[in-house]
């Protein structure tokens, strides 16, 4: 009984031992579908379309009518501007007016005429109907009650006259912003063929604080009366005209005249004929959306040419994007519009030139206006009530076109791929191309394969075949030691001893290889007419250590020399040569020297899976070739590498595999410069050492953030069919076997 | 390469079997292949020459020459190199009474009037502004009374001074005796005026945890799944599967690890500890940013294929006599297992760990993402409940030789350290994978001795 007891016992233990051992093993499987789910999982999100709810929308009160709407951040407050120059506020919670305020002291009888919002928000230029213009900033700020519930006033408004003559002038069309100390105001005249740029300059007097300010009025004559315009950055400005025309106009750096930029468009783009209805800035004014009769809307952009002008150039064109194309609203923060129609709206991205789907918009809207925090589209109806949609922008910046196309970026001068993903100020485009990151990868690869490969093979054979005893076990294990040493002493010795040394000798580095190969060749002919019983004392196997203290000297002799060797040949170092001869740019850190470092890293690992592979092949095929007669190098390379070829092409790509992941040599020998260059004189930056760079500063589930998971995610699936065909390829040799 | 076959029923006349037709492109074939392997070992026996040496030189109490200069300026300097062009670098130290605040110069030898090391100089190893060079005339109640090279008198705080070596009075046994003392401060002090004097103490203790926490971590995932690839599993799909997975995983880049590690365990799993465990308040994290356990646990995924590929090694070394002896007797399988396949297969588990410690020490890419920095204000283990805090931030030999190399200041000055902590860290893993190798190779011998 007892013993049956004990039985039942050992069993229960042996299953319940047996299910952990299975899990243990099922845990690899998951652990690693886990992480490639995860990658994933991070990066799905990128693929999402910006939303609008607006079955989730409400309605507040605005209260009556006006020029200019806005919101603030948390969409609680909201107001208005209207034609006698009254900023109302009124909470959008309960509709109670929470103030009034009177920036512009208009004289009696003046009204306001015209009125912009800057794209970013804050600044309202405002013309009135004497002729006068004005550019206001002021913000919706909260106040905390002693309950703590959160009410809003006005902050104080800065008004300043930029245009101060009551001429009667009638300005319908204007827009206006403020660059740090500068204020810039472009309008039009009503019925006049000309377009003005006024320039403030604010100066502060440090000791009253006084401010003073120096307007500056540039004019230029138009073909036609503007119909609408739009300033860009730096006093730069786009007029679109009634008879179609769409014309950049830039201040020449005096603030002299205001010249007319060319215009260009993308291959196979034209642009439109018909009447331009509206012109309007995106963030960051670098460039502008036109909107045209006949449901036309463009995207054009200064970019800078040669000889350092602008040039007005159309980057993309859409057809018909909505019913009755009215007009558009821009993003505060990114370069996010919505094409607004009569009774539809659609959400597009400049710099993918993307547009998304489509959302209802109630006819006879007033106005369309993105919230600060870009979760709310807030839309001013034709009752005075402002309907709040909640939106969700997702990632609309972010699209394949971006990582893996050429992009017409804002102030560049072509399309291109550009890895550039934070910039200065908040209102920057990102530039988020992977393919410079993807040519730095292949191309530090590439660079650290070309020596590492053919000495890990040759030396792989040499020591399978030629080493003996314990000469060949030495060799193993000084091998695998050596795959052993830490990147960041490579990557650490490349950046700080490498690089510098080579400087002025890379002739003799790139001449060495081949002076040693020449060297050994020599020595190995040389060897083979030796009398027998010479060759027998110092046989094959010998041949590394004979060739160990020469290449000592040689390789010393010949980097001493360097220098004196570029100066004599060449008159100056080789790498100031090819930049003078044949203007090839050079930098220090570039990737001749991760060759050699990641080569270092590479080589042994490739050695050892090579040797094990040559190894591998029996013994039996090699010792019947010998019977035969073959000698040894016959054996070693006509029957003994053959059946070995799948482990040794199993070999080199798992190295490729480690270099194309390998993180800190690159991170440390490189400039990191993310160029779409194959020069192995300059820099590169790889997916693995900009995940390095970029990640811990990105901000947790951004687009930035999603994209870089995407690049992880990229590098995970290159290793992994680099590692899976490397399988594929040694088990099918295997089989063969 | 080689000759062309001779036609069937002719074989060629060997030279080695006493042909009288040299084989040239034979010899030449075999002398190449041998130059892959000369030139591969010249490398690294270089690459290790250096690396040792310079870091040894660091501690190495070069004495201090007197310069007097054409223009008058009297140094005390310990030099450090000399370049093609005759420039000739130096250390000064003294940094805040130099100009430009730098205790290196650089200048053309020719400068350099008269030269002579005199008997009674000192270097002084300061808390702050680097070593001082002059002479030490009194030690009273204000502090040290020193004299600058150029004689000028100067008091520095009793508290600021850390030692007083009077370099040049040491015969050889004083320097290596120095050169010791040296060695130990460097691996037993916390690193100064951040991280460009100092030792390599928490570095030290920083990398030590990480490893132990992430050896506790992977060493039983490891076995269990070499014991399954090796005793449970039958040559079915799944275990196909498995082994597919334990190779890529050992492909896998590590910084991929470290982005998972981020994603997941930082961001992941560290906002659920802080939040939903820990009730911590939304703005506070804890858990929330890297620390020990999130690197420690990314070290232990990424470590996994090594334990798996030596322990399976080691399974397969232990005879089959003795697996089938123990069922035969009446063991269950899990008995068999543990009494006596682990046990036989001890050397490889050992190995596995051995070999998955160094590669975890070397390791600097994923540890940057999920817990390691350059400077951790106090170590993760100290006095207070509960001891151990897993979640603080550590530092790590590796990650210290990238931000000391690459983010000082002074790149001169900091050169020497980072050539020590490399040799170091060089030093440690070469040994760790000695053990290893020689293990294995133990291993390997029971495995074809079978």
């Amino acid at each position: 009984m007892a013993r049956r007891a004990s039985d039942r016992r050992r069993n229960r233990r042996d299953r319940l031992a047996a299910g952990i051992v299975r899990l243990g093993g099922a845990g690899v499987v998951l652990a690693v579908a886990f992480l490639a789910a995860f990658l994933v999982r991070e990066a799905l999100p990128l693929a999402a379309r910006p939303e609008i709810h607006d079955d989730r929308a409400r309605v507040a009160p605005l209260g009556g009518d006006g020029l200019l709407f806005g919101v603030d951040p948390f969409v609680e407050a909201g107001w208005r501007l209207t034609a006698e120059g009254v900023l109302v506020l009124r909470d959008l919670r309960d509709g109670a007016t929470l103030a009034e305020a009177r920036p512009f002291d208009l004289a009696a009888g003046e009204r306001l005429v015209a009125a912009r919002l800057a794209p970013s928000g804050g600044v309202v230029a405002a013309a009135t109907s004497t002729g006068r213009v004005a550019l206001a900033e002021f913000r919706v700020v909260p106040e905390y009650g002693d309950d703590l519930a959160r009410t809003y006033r006005f902050s104080e408004a800065k008004v300043r006259w930029l245009r101060d003559e009551a001429d009667g002038a009638p300005i319908t069309r204007l827009d206006g912003d403020v660059e740090d100390d500068r204020l810039w105001l472009a309008y039009a005249v009503e019925g006049e063929a000309r377009v003005h740029l006024v320039r403030g300059r604010l100066k502060t007097n440090r000791l009253t604080g006084a401010e003073r300010l120096s307007v500056k009025d540039l004019a230029a004559d138009l073909p036609a009366p503007a119909a609408d315009l739009a300033l860009l950055d730096h006093g730069g400005l786009v007029v679109g005209l009634s008879d179609g025309a769409v014309l950049g106009f830039k201040p020449d750096r005096r603030f002299r005249t205001l010249d007319a930029m060319p215009t260009t468009a993308a291959s196979g783009l034209e642009p439109g004929s018909g009447g331009v209805l509206a012109v309007r800035s995106l963030v960051g004014r670098g460039s502008v959306l036109v909107v045209r009769v006949g449901d036309v809307l463009e995207h054009h952009l200064p970019r800078p040419r040669e000889d350092a002008t602008l040039e007005l150039y159309l980057a993309h064109a859409w057809e018909a994007p909505v019913r009755g194309l009215r007009d558009v609203a821009v993003s505060p923060r990114q370069r996010v519009f919505f094409a607004l129609g009569e009774d539809e709206l659609r959400i597009g991205q400049s710099t993918a030139g993307r547009l998304y789907g489509r959302s209802p918009l109630a006819p006879g809207w007033r106005g369309v206006l993105l919230a600060p925090r870009e979760d709310v589209l807030a839309v001013w109806q034709g009752d005075g009530a402002v309907r709040l949609e909640p939106v969700e922008l997702h990632y609309p910046g972010f699209t394949w076109e971006t990582w893996f196309t050429r992009i017409q970026y804002e102030g560049l001068p072509e399309p291109a791929y550009v890895w550039q993903s934070t910039g200065g100020t908040e209102s920057y485009e990102p530039k988020v191309s992977l393919v410079p990151l993807v040519v730095g990868t292949l191309k530090g690869a590439l660079w650290a394969l070309l020596p590492s490969i053919p000495i890990a093979l040759l030396g792989a054979l040499y020591c399978a075949r030629f080493l003996r005893g314990r000469a060949r076990e030495a060799v193993k294990s000084f091998v695998e030691l050596l795959a052993g040493i830490p990147s960041v002493v490579l990557g650490f010795l490349g950046a700080l001893y490498l690089a510098p040394k080579m400087n002025d000798r890379y002739l003799s580095v790139l001449l060495l290889p081949l002076v040693l190969a020449l060297a050994a060749l020599l020595l190995g002919a040389l060897w083979a007419r030796l009398p027998i019983q010479w060759r027998r004392r110092f046989h094959g196997g010998r041949a590394a250590w004979l060739l160990l203290p020469l290449f000592f000297l040689l390789a010393d002799f010949l980097l001493r020399s360097g220098p004196g060797l570029e100066g004599w040949l060449l008159g100056e170092p080789l790498t100031a040569w090819l930049r003078d001869r044949f203007e090839v740019p050079f930098e220090q850190r570039n990737a001749l020297v991760v060759g050699l470092a990641m080569g270092f890293a590479v080589t042994p690992l490739v050695f050892t899976l090579a040797e094990d592979a040559f190894r591998n092949v029996p013994r039996d095929l090699s010792e019947a070739s010998l019977a035969l007669g073959a000698t040894e190098w016959q054996t070693a390379v006509r029957v003994v590498v053959p059946p070995a070829l799948p482990g040794v092409v199993a070999a080199s790509m798992i190295g490729l595999g480690r270099a194309v992941g390998e993180t800190m040599i690159v991170l440390m020998a490189t400039g990191n410069t993310p160029i779409t260059s194959w020069n192995p004189f300059r820099g590169f930056r790889t997916l693995s050492a900009n995940l390095a760079v970029e990640l811990p500063e990105a901000e947790k589930g951004a687009g930035l953030y999603r994209t870089l998971f995407l690049s992880a995610l990229l590098l995970f699936a290159m290793t992994f069919v680099v590692n899976l065909a490397a399988e594929w390829v040694r088990v099918r040799g295997r089989k063969k076997l | 390469m080689a000759d062309r076959p001779s036609p069937a029923g002719a074989p060629p006349r060997s030279p080695l079997l006493g042909g009288t037709r040299p084989d040239v492109s034979g010899g030449m074939g075999i002398y190449l292949t041998a130059a892959a392997v000369a030139g591969l070992m010249l490398a690294a026996v270089l690459f290790f020459a250096l690396i040792f040496s310079r870091g040894a030189a660091a501690f190495w109490p070069k004495p201090l020459e007197e310069w007097t200069l054409d223009d008058g300026t009297v140094l005390l300097v310990q030099p450090v190199e000399e370049y093609d062009t005759g420039d000739v670098r130096a250390r000064t130290g003294n940094r805040e009474f130099m100009p430009g605040r730098e205790d290196h110069v650089r200048i053309p030898a020719s400068r350099i009037v008269s030269r002579r090391v005199p008997e009674d100089a000192v270097w002084i190893e300061r808390r702050e502004y680097g070593p001082f060079h002059g002479y030490l005339d009194e030690v009273a109640a204000d502090g040290y009374h020193v004299r600058l090279p150029d004689g000028a008198p100067e008091v520095l705080a009793a508290d600021q001074v850390l030692r007083v070596e009077p370099i040049n009075r040491f015969g050889a046994f004083g320097r290596l005796g120095l050169w010791f003392r040296n060695v130990f401060r460097f691996l037993s002090e916390e690193p100064r005026e951040s991280n460009t004097d100092g030792g390599v103490f928490p570095a030290l203790i920083g990398t030590s945890l990480l490893v132990l926490l992430m050896s506790i971590l992977v060493m039983p995932f490891g076995v269990l799944a070499a014991v399954y690839l090796n005793e449970y599993a039958k040559d079915t799909w799944f275990v196909r599967l498995v082994r597919i997975s334990v190779n890529n995983l050992a492909g896998v880049p590590s910084i991929v690890f470290g982005v998972f590690g981020l994603g997941f365990f930082v961001y992941g799993l560290g906002d659920f500890v802080d939040h939903s465990l820990l009730g911590l308040p939304s703005n506070e994290t804890r858990f929330g940013t890297g620390g020990l356990l999130w690197a420690s646990l990314t070290m232990a995924l990424l470590t996994v294929p090594v334990v798996v590929v030596a322990t399976e090694e080691g399974l397969r070394a232990v005879p089959r006599e003795r697996r089938e002896g123990a069922l035969a007797l009446g063991a269950t399988r899990w008995e068999a297992l543990r009494h006596v396949i682990l046990p036989g297969a001890k050397p490889g588990i050992l190995t596995g760990l051995i070999l998955a410690v160094a590669r975890a020490a070397g390791e600097v890419a994923p540890l940057m993402l999920t817990g390691v920095v350059g400077l951790a204000p106090e170590l993760p283990v100290d006095g207070e409940f509960p001891f151990l805090h897993l979640e603080k931030k550590v530092m790590h030999l590796g990650f210290h030789i990238y931000t000391v190399g690459f983010q000082s200041p002074n790149v001169e000055a900091v050169e020497p350290l980072v050539y020590a902590t490399a040799a170091l860290l060089l030093l440690l893993i070469l040994v760790l994978n000695l053990t290893a190798i020689r293990m294995r190779a133990r291993v390997r011998r029971r495995l074809e001795g079978r």
